[in-house]
């Protein structure tokens, strides 16, 4: 086992987890507005598959993406000046929350109506074949997006045409507040892929490592024969839809059992079962990463909001 | 001693409302506790703490509200927790701090109603009543100084277009500053030429008098009226004194006229724009010059009043308007205007009328003149009196009957005094 | 310098692809029944067989999917030509457009640009009924990010579609089925029409007629009668609805001071409304009376051709429209079929 990769994913995770908890402070204080959705408890997924995949493999992501926008970025000052509304936001402060981008690392979105994002993806994987190039779009998106025509639109069109493309579906058992058993007919999303016809496996999105080997696989996968792969992560969100969300749908035990698995813990014992690095040394690891959420909070509270005369920019090219 | 404040817990929210204290005074709390049970507009919202330490006191008790960001409960004897130090790695932020101004916070000013400029009304006249114009018309009658209400509107419903207003330029005289512009040459101005602004009286005289020449279609009847016997009834009063004294012909004529009116009522009338209004009453204004332009005082009920009471309240009225002292009053009430040069050597003339009334008596100098009385050629002595008409409701029939009654009644004159 | 050639709209728009495909290997051509078929309407008849089958993909029945790849694969450099077998079915696609590709380079703060093109015919044909039948401009124009574009000749369609197959943003681009057999003289060699600048189809004096695609052989032929009767109708062809060539209106009502708007959509809240409002703000000054238009009547379309017929804005309706304008109407000899909705 790779010592160096294991830290550098507890590193990642804890990263995604502390730049959440202060992203949750700053809006209770009023310091980011909108709607802001949360991916606590969720980290292994992004974290995970993106280390699983190339730097120059293509992500596109729903609403819920500050992580695997940090995981492929690392940017968090960007992500928070982002959510500030700041100009030195990812988007100069026009995106918010929900839209991040950073072309330049192939960072494609940040995709806000459920389920529309999905055909994108296969359009991304479609040039790249299209040029013969060899890089491979992940696609994530939640279980609600399961039951939209537009998800079964791009899986179609992904499967005809084998594009490679890897669909990466976060089944955190709740679309919005309604539990999965009421608005699926199956248990399993994954077995939605089977008739386009595309090969699927189900994993358990809270390893961290077992979610970095499938994407890795798939991913290679796809690249080499340019067929599409569907993943489903079983997870599980530890705080409600967005911040507006009290969570009251479940209970209390409910919660607690999927919060003894937290993905950061899982990996962090196995880090301590392994002798690579002492809980002290952990802590060390966390607390760089609440330095690096800091440092970013007050690198957006600091930065400037956009100009006023920039507001009818960048409608058309 | 870090405050706990009112939580931000929806994209809408403004005040939340504390349903239950989970924590109580005194007691410890690690981050990540839940304090209290906060209803927001969306949900019931459990507020967690982001600092620890004891929570020493509750400002905001349950089922009370606060706005978002008020202080409701603070902690103490919590190490603050600092952030630490940033790493070297990473650059310092861009931007200058000065520009973080004015931050979304700070902006809670009081709203302040928007200040709305009304624009400009369009060029029409003062006091105008709404004229139906397009816009194009009414720009092209400001370029051109036209008064849009001395144009009659051909478009649809009546408004006034491009072409009625183009067909006054082209009628000529509408434009004068569009000629001068565009036909005199820079010129020395003419030596001895003064220029005197016009006074309230004057100005009102031109504006009424203009609006009426353009809007009111005039014409005009003339007669010549044999005025032997009125020329010694006139002598005959004057001698007689008394309330007579100080008659003259226009006295004469406002008698006749004040008669001659009920006879003829079509001619005591005014337009309305969509009736005919005839009036009851006989009251008769007499153009007078004075200093400061031309003014109507107006003699009341000269149909009903006997000669010498009209004498005397026309004598009376006249005086005031030449002394500047006439009231209001002496001024409105009109039906009818006479005007009378008969003073000096003009033979016939034509009045202007004076809106809204239908009709105005223009009277000359009484002349002599040889006159055919049978086969044979006498002198005698003849008034031409002109009567401007507006076409829009006197026919020439009309004005022809009124004249026929004035010319019986001045000719034969001892009506006027019986 | 070669003689223009007497071409159709459809071997208009055939030439533009086939020459900007030829042009640049980054263009595509999806949809459905593009290649195989031979199109729909035989817009891209030939195409496969000259750029094969990796350029010119049939697409299942499958709107969104396809519109979604089509903007995927822009994002990161291609230009795909989106066929859409006709507008009314954009709408399953109406998120793909509206929400995803006319937003992407704003709210990434223009990181990205997306050079898209979709294509199809719009409007009624003959008797297709209330789904099949819809002018649908006005919802696309409505939309900030998205270009409109709507050609009315051959010429224009050749011209225009090039242009917007070049252009760096998201191109709706709506034809005409009853246009495609339209012929028309079309320039030798290149032939670009930018996008965004209208054309004065006819020139006149007493009025102008604001219009665009199909409505402007409507319109030429009621300017045809209207000469007849003395009445000089200037007939100015947007081409473009967004971006909206404001000055070519400005500049037109100013010389004749009268509007009229032929639009074949519905009337409430569309293009027509939209121009009317600029018209009088902006030549408020030099208008003899107020603006009027011509739209299709405010319902479905019926099926029944006489009841199509109807709703349909027609050379009598724009000639009475315009006599309206003048105060120089006639007397009611043909039926109203203006009815409610002008």
């Amino acid at each position: 086992m790779d010592a160096g990769l294991l830290l550098d994913l507890y590193r990642s995770m804890a990263l995604c987890r502390r730049f959440e908890e202060a992203a949750a402070k700053a809006y209770s204080q009023g310091k980011i507005s909108g709607f802001l959705h949360l991916y606590i408890g969720q980290e292994a997924v992004a974290v995970g598959a993106i280390s699983g995949a190339e730097p120059t493999d293509y992500i596109v992501a729903t609403y819920r993406e500050h992580a695997h926008y940090l995981a492929r970025t690392g940017d968090a000052r960007a992500a928070m000046a982002e959510l500030y509304g700041r100009s030195t936001g990812a988007n100069g402060g026009r995106g918010g929350s929900m839209h991040l981008f950073d072309a330049s690392k192939r960072f494609l979105g940040g995709w806000a109506i459920v389920g529309g994002h999905v055909p994108i993806a296969a359009g991304v994987a479609f040039a790249s074949k299209y040029r013969e190039e060899r890089d491979v779009t992940l696609c994530f998106f939640g279980d609600g997006t399961a039951n939209m025509g537009s998800f079964h639109e791009g899986l179609a069109l992904a499967g005809l045409w084998k594009l490679p493309v890897v669909f990466i579906c976060e089944n955190n058992q709740y679309a919005m507040g309604t539990p999965l058993y009421r608005t699926m007919s199956v248990p399993d999303v994954a077995v939605r892929a089977r008739g386009y016809p595309m090969e699927f496996e189900i994993v358990n999105g809270d390893d961290v490592l077992e979610m970095r080997d499938a994407t890795r696989r798939a991913v290679e996968r796809a690249r080499k024969t340019s067929q599409p792969f569907f993943i489903e992560a079983k997870t599980y969100r530890f705080r409600g839809h967005s911040v507006a969300d009290p969570g009251k749908y479940r209970t209390k035990e409910e919660v607690q059992k999927w919060m003894e698995r937290d993905p950061i813990n899982v990996l962090g014992q196995r880090i301590q079962t392994l002798g690579i690095a002492s809980a002290e040394q952990l802590r060390g690891l966390d607390d760089e990463a609440k330095a690096q959420v800091a440092d970013a909070v007050e690198f957006a509270e600091q930065s400037p909001l956009p100009e006023p005369q920039s507001v009818c920019e960048y409608v058309y090219a | 001693m870090p405050d706990v404040n009112m939580p931000k817990l929806s994209d809408t929210m403004e005040e939340g409302k504390i349903l239950r204290w989970l924590k109580k005074p005194g007691e410890r709390v690690a981050i990540g506790d839940i304090l209290a049970e906060v209803e927001t507009d969306k949900a019931n919202m459990e507020l967690e703490a982001y600092d620890e330490g004891v929570l020493s006191e509750v400002r905001v008790k349950e089922g009370e509200s606060a706005p978002v960001g008020a202080v409701i409960a603070v902690l103490a004897g919590a190490d603050d927790v600092k952030p630490a130090a940033r790493p070297a790695s990473r650059p310092e932020p861009a931007p200058a701090p000065a520009r973080a101004e004015p931050r979304p916070e700070s902006g809670r000013e009081p709203w302040r109603p928007t200040v709305v400029r009304r624009p400009e009304a369009a060029a029409e006249p003062e006091g105008g009543e709404a004229i139906k114009a397009s816009p194009r018309a009414r720009r092209i009658a400001r370029e051109h100084e036209i008064d849009l209400r001395s144009l009659r509107g051909t478009g649809p419903g009546g408004r006034i277009v491009e072409k009625d207003v183009e067909g006054a330029i082209a009628a000529g005289g509408a434009a004068p500053k569009k000629e001068a512009e565009t036909v005199s040459a820079p010129e020395a101005p003419p030596r001895g030429e003064r220029r005197m602004e016009l006074s309230r009286v004057r100005r009102t005289t031109a504006k009424r008098m203009s609006e009426s020449k353009r809007e009111v279609p005039h014409f005009y009847a003339s007669s010549d009226i044999r005025m032997d016997e009125a020329v010694r009834l006139k002598a005959t009063l004057a001698d007689l004194g008394g309330e007579f004294e100080g008659i003259t012909f226009t006295h004469l004529v406002l008698k006749a006229v004040g008669i001659a009116l009920t006879r003829v009522p079509e001619v005591n009338a005014s337009y309305d724009g969509d009736a005919i209004v005839l009036h009851d009453t006989v009251h008769v204004g007499i153009a007078t010059a004075v200093e400061t332009g031309l003014i109507v005082p107006v003699v009341h009920d000269c149909d009903r009043q006997p000669l010498g009471a009209l004498v005397r309240q026309a004598r009376a009225l006249v005086e005031r308007a030449r002394a500047g002292r006439f009231e209001s009053a002496d001024l409105i009430g009109g039906t009818f205007t006479l005007s009378n040069l008969g003073m000096y050597p003009v033979s016939t003339f034509a009045a202007v009328i004076n809106p809204p009334q239908a009709a105005i008596l223009a009277v000359g100098a009484i002349r002599d003149v040889p006159v055919v009385e049978g086969s044979h050629v006498v002198p005698g002595r003849l008034m031409t009196v002109t009567l401007s008409c507006d076409h829009r409701i006197i026919d020439g029939v009309i004005a022809g009957r009124f004249l026929a009654e004035l010319s019986g009644l001045l000719t034969r004159p001892l009506a006027l005094v019986v | 310098m070669p003689e223009p050639r007497v071409i159709t709209f459809r071997e208009a728009l055939r030439e533009a692809m086939a020459e900007e495909m030829e042009r640049d290997p980054s263009i595509f051509l999806m949809g459905e029944e593009v290649g195989h078929y031979q199109g729909a309407y035989k817009v891209s008849e030939g195409l496969l067989a000259r750029f094969g089958e990796k350029r010119v993909i049939d697409t299942p029945i499958a709107e969104t999917g396809f519109a979604g790849v089509g903007i995927g694969a822009a994002m990161v450099g291609l230009r795909p030509i989106i066929e859409f077998m006709t507008w009314n079915f954009s709408l399953t696609a109406y998120d793909q457009l509206v929400n995803n590709a006319a937003k992407l380079r704003y709210m990434a703060n223009g990181q990205f640009t997306l050079p898209i093109v979709f294509r199809g015919p719009g409007g009624a044909a003959h008797a297709l009924a209330a789904q099949h039948s819809q002018a649908l401009e006005s919802l696309y124009a409505h939309v900030p990010g998205l270009k409109v574009v709507m050609p009315a000749t051959p010429a224009d369609a050749k011209g225009l579609l090039k242009a917007a197959i070049r252009d760096d943003d998201p191109v709706v681009f709506i034809e005409s089925e009853v246009m495609y057999a339209l012929k028309g003289e079309v320039p030798a060699g290149e032939h670009l029409v930018p996008l965004g600048v209208a054309d004065v189809k006819r020139r006149g004096r007493d009025v102008t007629i604001v219009t665009w695609a199909k409505m402007l052989h409507t319109s030429l032929k009621a300017a045809e009668e209207l000469a007849q009767a003395g009445i000089e109708a200037e007939v100015v062809d947007l081409r473009t609805i967004r971006p909206l060539d404001t000055e070519a209106i400005f500049a037109s009502v100013r010389r004749t001071g009268r509007c009229l708007v032929v639009q074949e959509g519905w009337p409430f809240a569309g293009v027509a409304s939209e121009i009317i409002t600029l018209v009088v703000r902006e030549a408020f000054d030099d208008l003899d009376a107020p603006p009027e238009r011509v739209t299709s009547l405010d319902v479905p379309m019926p099926y029944a051709t006489n009841l199509e017929a109807l709703v349909l804005p027609s050379p009598d309706r724009v000639v009475a429209a315009v006599r309206r304008l003048l105060g120089r109407e006639q007397s009611p000899a043909r039926p109203a079929a203006a009815g409610g909705a002008r």
